[in-house]
């Protein structure tokens, strides 16, 4: 009951921070993802139109611009640079202490704090592309959002398990601040932000279509425009389900081996 | 030439404090290089598909990426760091020490830390830059000096934008999300101005001049920019140069010291 309630307390934490600077909150939450569906669907139209193509591996514009619009709004959710940042400076400075002395863990208290604000950009965020694709009669199958929703709480675990596992890199460097970015821009390609994923040459798509990272943005905008049926998408959740487990088990014992040197005083 | 003096011995400081840490100069390296590899690898693979994307060929927009790279590398050398810190020298009220001394205060607060890591990424943007060159027909002596006439437009451009978002930390008091904010606009200087419809164009070569970043050098080095548009692209980068000195004086009034 306790271990509940704690989490809860940070959760809502979480929360109240990513709103306490509304201006910044709305930048986040809305402002960034439109601007970056709008800029990547001029791209597709320019690819269409000049190289006269009806469609690309099978799927017609719409469906690009489909892809293009969920990306924009599904990366905002699975991507987690400022908790990464805050947990890696957190070490750093050696503040690791005073959480270190709190009746909670160090996870916990980042873990919940993380899904709190992921909570707020999830809410606020999705009724964009909602009101984008219904307007623009563009591909959505409303019937797997629920699966979709599934498959994006499941990445958002596996992506902040990475980042716990990065955070710990900060217990042996003195600056982290590269691994993080560094991560987050190869998760960028991996994860199909910038084009879906199925559109790449062999062997690359049947080699990044095997990575978890691709369930950050692929498999679940992939699924809900069709690009991908309920039976790759829980193949590939298995996949997903399997990473969490050995991401997880490598960073609690990272995590442990690393606290064994922290002195107390920034790494 | 007092201003170039300390220009130097800023960049010499910063060359110091940066192989100080070797790790992390490493890593920082690797970190651009992996965002231009994502960039590369994105026009690889839409360039699969399509002969062009928008006006140009697939060796066109690799130049024109090339040129991002530059104008992103030298921007990242000299501005980067001091920009990004401008929000917190405010809100913890750092600036105060900066503005007693007898120096422009925006030349302290953009030039104080150089980023001496990212020389090598500039050198590799240069080095991409010149080998795809070498595919592109009929490109003659005279292009490549209209394009280093214009290139300096994207990086006026480039930092009288960023200068102007993080000098909002003088109104607001957190104002990392307008750095946030900048980049997603700069996702359009990001993509060949032609891919956009033409009234987009038109406002990324004025009102909101992305388009100068990359592509208009680009096109002067293609040698499909008119005399008109170099002068537009003159004009519009020293107007957000002046804009981003008058934007901080006018907030340096509304500062009280030891923080907004």
């Amino acid at each position: 009951m306790a271990f509940w309630k704690r989490n809860l307390a940070l959760f809502k934490l979480g929360v109240i921070t990513s709103l306490t600077y509304r201006f910044n909150f709305i930048i986040d939450a809305l402002v960034q993802p439109f601007v970056a569906a709008f800029v990547e669907v001029f791209i597709w139209y320019a690819i269409f139109r000049t190289g006269q193509l009806q469609e690309i591996r099978g799927f017609g514009l719409s469906s690009y611009v489909a892809y293009t619009i969920w990306a924009a709004t599904i990366t905002r959710i699975t991507t987690n640079w400022m908790y990464e940042e805050i947990m890696c400076t957190t070490i750093e400075s050696g503040q690791l202490s005073a959480i270190l002395l709190r009746p909670f863990s160090f996870f916990e208290n980042f873990f919940s704090q993380f899904l709190g604000y992921k909570s707020v950009i999830t809410v606020t965020s999705v009724p964009l592309p909602l009101l984008l694709v219904f307007a623009l009669d563009l591909p959505t199958h409303w019937g797997r959002i629920p699966l979709m929703l599934l498959d994006v709480i499941l990445s958002v675990f596996f992506i902040f398990l990475l980042s716990f596992l990065v955070a710990c890199l900060a217990f042996h460097f003195t600056k982290t601040n590269g691994f993080t970015a560094g991560k987050n821009l190869a998760l960028w390609f991996f994860a199909g932000e910038l084009f879906p994923l199925d559109i790449l040459p062999e062997p690359w798509k049947g080699i990044l279509l095997q990575l978890p990272f691709a369930h950050g943005v692929f498999y679940p905008v992939g699924y809900v425009t069709g690009r991908i049926s309920t039976a790759q998408l829980l193949d590939a959740m298995s996949v997903l389900i399997l990473s969490i487990f050995f991401v997880g088990a490598a960073a609690y014992f990272f995590w442990r081996a690393s606290l064994r040197t922290f002195t107390g005083t920034g790494a | 030439m007092r201003y170039f003096r300390l220009f130097w011995i800023f960049l010499r400081t910063s060359l110091i404090a940066d192989l100080s840490y070797r790790m992390n100069f490493l890593t920082r390296l690797a970190v651009d290089f992996i965002w231009y590899a994502v960039q590369i690898l994105t026009f690889k693979i839409l360039f699969l598909y399509s002969p062009k994307i928008g006006d140009w060929s697939e060796d066109q927009t690799y130049v024109f990426l090339g040129v991002l790279f530059m104008v992103d590398a030298i921007f990242m050398v000299f501005f980067a760091t001091n920009v990004d810190g401008i929000s917190d020298k405010i809100r913890k009220g750092d600036l105060d020490l900066l503005l007693v001394k007898p120096i422009n205060s925006q030349f302290m607060m953009s030039l104080q830390r150089a980023n001496t890591p990212i020389l090598g990424n500039l050198f590799f943007a240069i080095v991409w830059t010149i080998w795809h060159c070498l595919n592109i027909p009929q490109l003659g002596w005279s292009q490549i000096l209209y394009f280093l006439f214009i290139l300096p437009c994207g990086l006026i451009v480039t930092y009288s934008m960023r200068f102007m978002m993080a000098s909002a930390a003088l109104f607001f008091v957190r104002a990392e999300n307008f750095q946030y904010l900048y980049w997603q606009l700069y996702k359009f200087g990001m993509r060949p101005v032609g891919t956009f419809p033409t009234a987009i164009q038109i406002m990324l070569k004025t009102a909101l001049p992305m388009a100068l970043v990359a592509s208009i050098p680009s096109q002067a080095l293609f040698g499909e920019l008119s005399l008109s548009g170099s002068v537009g692209a003159i004009v519009v980068s020293l107007s957000f140069l002046w804009a981003s000195h008058r934007l901080w004086n006018y907030g340096l009034r509304s500062y009280i010291g030891a923080s907004v």
